[in-house]
């Protein structure tokens, strides 16, 4: 059998393929945009029956289609094919791995903190209950009167308690007078005191400004002897008081049953 | 170059001999031994806690904590994982607060769980589980405490191990108060430690109520009933104080005391609210009911005279006032406060049969008053139609009737609001929400009402059954009673066994405090209700008015 090559040589030399004819010199067309496409002109006119029952259709293909076309938009865009191009994305995408890690490290550690928030509602939970019971047993009447008559207080025996009377008039008046008098008695003790010790040694005296009516600031003799007057007037209004040594104003509203 | 390759090739075989290990590894968890690692999985890693609902609490009217639930333990024991019965037995005893024994004992059953404690307080309990013992495990529940011990117990009842009301309040009001339990998901890590939690069922805690109870007047009746059983050794004994106007019970106390804390240590009996379980033959405090019917028909007047015998016959039976007297006149008031038995049968036999028995059932007897308290009796009242002859000798006095002490308080509520029977009420407010004054009812004419409030103020007065009593600055009104009791061997009416009540209120002119006392057959001392039960009326009123800033009247 005789080789073909041998009844036909072959050229010594392979003919060159002839270079592509290069294109003309002139403006290039127009790049692909990337977008959605537009929808085809329908030479159908718009009011025909047959369209108007396909409308709602249409329109709802046409929210997915957008969604796609738009997709396929951002994933063509130049700004994003750079960036895919370059060495950015590496460090995008570390970022995101170590957000990611991040993100789980927080939840666990959220977790965790929900798991000790769990046991201290449950330690709260005990010492509200606690503090509830504690309180109530310190509010017993028991435990107040055991405490008032270690403090030598004592309880007021049945018939002791009794009402005073109001008499606005003449319980204003007294009460007003007993601070004009106290008032008065206060000044009246500065002036002398104050005199006494600059004929003495021309200084305070420290050894009188203690002594009850002498001393006293004028506010505290008035207090004290407005919650004397105070309490002469009894809680006018109804307050039950114990009236074992009490000197009870005669006449009142309210019957006196005490003493 | 062909070295480069093979390494290349190299490598990508072990590679992919690698990742087919791993295909079979997974093969194998996965598919072979899937079903056993999910579920040790799900025992080591996933689990469902219930998390006990808070018992809403029980306050008195000013807020002071009756009833609370505190967290706690149910602790049980897997005894065949207990290596060392005798040793953890000793480890957990005192902890636990049982002699060792029978912790031992528990710990040695030949069973997978047995309970060594329930609701244990959290405190003990997790000095229990910080031991670690295997095989002691503890469930979250709450206990239920009374922080006052035995104050007001029989009304607020008690809380059994499963967390629901047995009695009282507790039990009545069970559905308010319970809650719903929820469920909580926790994920762990191999070291234990949560990493997801999550509440499918989130706990719903219950609804707090508050009650018309006052804490410090109850404390003072219970006192008092304290006192009463110390010196007449009755049965038992209770006393109810309530405000007339709108039917808030301030206190109901009962005698024995018991204490809620520890129920398995008093009897059944004891931890009944006789208030409202207590069926009794009311005696002379009836006759205010009978004379209130006689005023409304105008029957009578307060001035109306009777000629009294100390006897009277009543078809087959004699009936005898207490004491001997020759035949007197007394008027309708002076028949009330000197109880005179005979004068009380001619005032109901004025009336007749069935106005009498219309009177008994418009005031509420043989009927429950409605409050929220469970075990109420609703007395035993005869109809009309089962009159005998007799019968109206009875009746009028308060006897051959049964009635509870509310049923009585609120009758005479009714005499001391001017004429108006209203519903008693313990529950103030239910969480936030106020529960309404119920509307009530007239049974008598606010001046029929006065007249007679006027007339029970004479059995204080001189001359009066209870004249001894007195509360300084205020005008008292009420009523004694003295009823023999059924003897149940005989069937008739016993002559050692009676039981002596007082009802009544003050300001007599404006009653805005009512207060009732029934002691069950006093043994030592005195059986009246002047020398028994009108006493403590007069310590727990004395107390009471001023507490409650009323002004004397």
């Amino acid at each position: 059998m005789t080789p073909p090559a041998a009844a036909a040589p072959a050229p010594a030399v392979r003919p060159r393929r002839a270079p592509a004819p290069r294109r003309a010199p002139g403006p290039r067309g127009p790049r692909r945009v990337s977008g959605p496409s537009r929808p085809a002109r329908s030479s159908r006119p718009a009011s025909t029956p047959r369209q108007g029952r396909s409308r709602g259709a249409a329109r709802a293909n046409a929210l997915p289609l957008a969604l796609v076309s738009a997709f396929e938009a951002l994933a063509q865009h130049r700004l994003l094919d750079r960036l895919i191009r370059g060495r950015t994305w590496i460090g995008i995408v570390a970022f995101a791995l170590i957000g990611i890690v991040t993100l789980q490290l927080g939840l666990l550690k959220l977790n965790g903190g929900i798991g000790h928030a769990i046991e201290r509602e449950a330690l709260l939970q005990r010492q509200n209950a606690a503090l509830s019971i504690e309180n109530s047993e310190m509010a017993s009447g028991l435990r107040v009167e055991t405490r008032a008559a270690q403090l030598g207080m004592a309880f007021a025996p049945t018939g002791q308690l009794r009402f005073l009377g109001s008499r606005p008039d003449e319980d204003v008046a007294k009460a007003a007078a007993a601070l004009t008098t106290a008032a008065r008695a206060a000044a009246a003790a500065r002036t002398s005191e104050s005199s006494t010790s600059t004929s003495t040694s021309g200084e305070p005296s420290a050894s009188t400004s203690g002594e009850a009516g002498s001393g006293v600031p004028t506010q505290e003799a008035e207090s004290s002897s407005a919650s004397s007057a105070s309490g002469t007037s009894g809680g006018s209004g109804g307050e039950a008081q114990a009236g074992g040594g009490e000197t009870a104003p005669s006449g009142g509203t309210q019957p006196s049953a005490g003493g | 170059m062909a070295i480069v390759q093979r390494r290349i090739g190299g490598i990508f075989a072990l590679f992919f001999a690698l990742l087919l290990l791993a295909a079979a590894r997974t093969l194998y968890l996965g598919a072979l031994k899937g079903g056993s690692l999910r579920k040790a999985a799900a025992t080591q890693q996933l689990s469902y806690e219930a998390v006990p609902a808070q018992r809403g609490s029980i306050t008195d009217r000013d807020g002071v904590d009756l009833a609370v639930s505190e967290p706690a333990q149910d602790l049980a024991a897997d005894p065949y994982l207990i290596r060392e019965p005798l040793a953890t037995a000793q480890k957990l005893a005192p902890l636990l607060g049982k002699p060792e024994g029978q912790v031992l004992r528990e710990l040695s059953q030949r069973s997978g769980f047995v309970y060594l404690a329930r609701a244990l307080p959290a405190q003990q309990a997790r000095a229990v589980m910080a031991l670690k013992v295997p095989g002691v495990t503890g469930t979250p529940v709450m206990r239920r405490v009374y922080p006052r011990g035995a104050l007001a117990a029989q009304v607020l009842g008690v809380v059994g191990t499963e967390g629901n009301g047995l009695s009282g309040l507790e039990y009545s009001s069970n559905a308010l108060l319970h809650g719903h339990t929820g469920e909580r998901r926790v994920v762990s890590d191999a070291l234990g430690q949560p990493v997801s939690i999550s509440e499918p069922h989130p706990e719903q805690a219950g609804t707090p109520l508050s009650l018309t109870i006052d804490a410090n007047i109850q404390q003072r009746a219970e006192d008092v009933l304290g006192a009463v059983g110390r010196v007449f050794s009755p049965k038992d004994a209770t006393a109810i104080v309530m405000n007339p106007q709108t039917g808030a019970i301030l206190a109901m106390a009962n005698w024995p005391q018991v204490n809620p804390n520890s129920p398995g240590a008093s009897s059944p009996e004891a931890m009944e609210n006789r208030a409202v379980g207590f069926d009794y033959e009311p005696g002379s405090t009836f006759k205010a009911v009978t004379v209130a019917g006689a005023l409304q028909q105008g029957l009578v007047t307060p001035t109306s005279s009777f000629a009294i015998p100390d006897q009277i016959k009543v078809a087959d039976r004699t009936i005898h006032d207490d004491t001997e007297h020759a035949e007197e006149d007394l008027t309708t008031a002076q028949i009330l406060a000197q109880s005179s038995n005979v004068g009380a049968i001619k005032i109901g036999a004025l009336e007749g049969p069935n106005d009498f028995s219309g009177w008994v059932s418009r005031f509420g007897f043989g009927r429950r008053t409605g409050i929220e308290l469970p075990g109420e009796e609703i007395g035993q009242v005869l109809p009309v139609g089962k009159y005998s002859g007799s019968s109206m000798g009875n009746l009028p006095i308060g006897q051959g009737q049964l009635v509870t002490p509310l049923q009585m308080a609120s009758a005479y509520a009714a005499i001391a609001n001017g004429g108006i029977l209203r519903q008693p009420r313990v529950i103030q407010s239910v969480g936030s929400q106020p529960r309404p004054t119920p509307p009530g009812r007239r049974v008598i004419s606010a001046q029929t009402a006065a007249s007679l409030r006027q007339m029970l103020e004479g059995v204080l007065a001189p001359g009066g059954t209870a004249s001894e009593v007195s509360i300084p600055g205020y005008q008292l009104a009420g009523k004694t009673g003295t009823a023999s009791k059924i003897d149940p061997a005989t069937g008739e009416y016993s002559k050692t066994a009676y039981v002596a009540s007082f009802m009544g209120f003050a300001p007599a002119s404006d009653p805005k405090l009512l207060c009732a006392v029934i002691v069950d057959e006093p043994q030592a001392g005195s059986i009246y209700g002047g020398t028994v039960a009108a006493p403590a009326f007069g310590e727990i009123m004395s107390f009471a008015l001023p507490y409650l800033r009323i002004p004397p009247g």
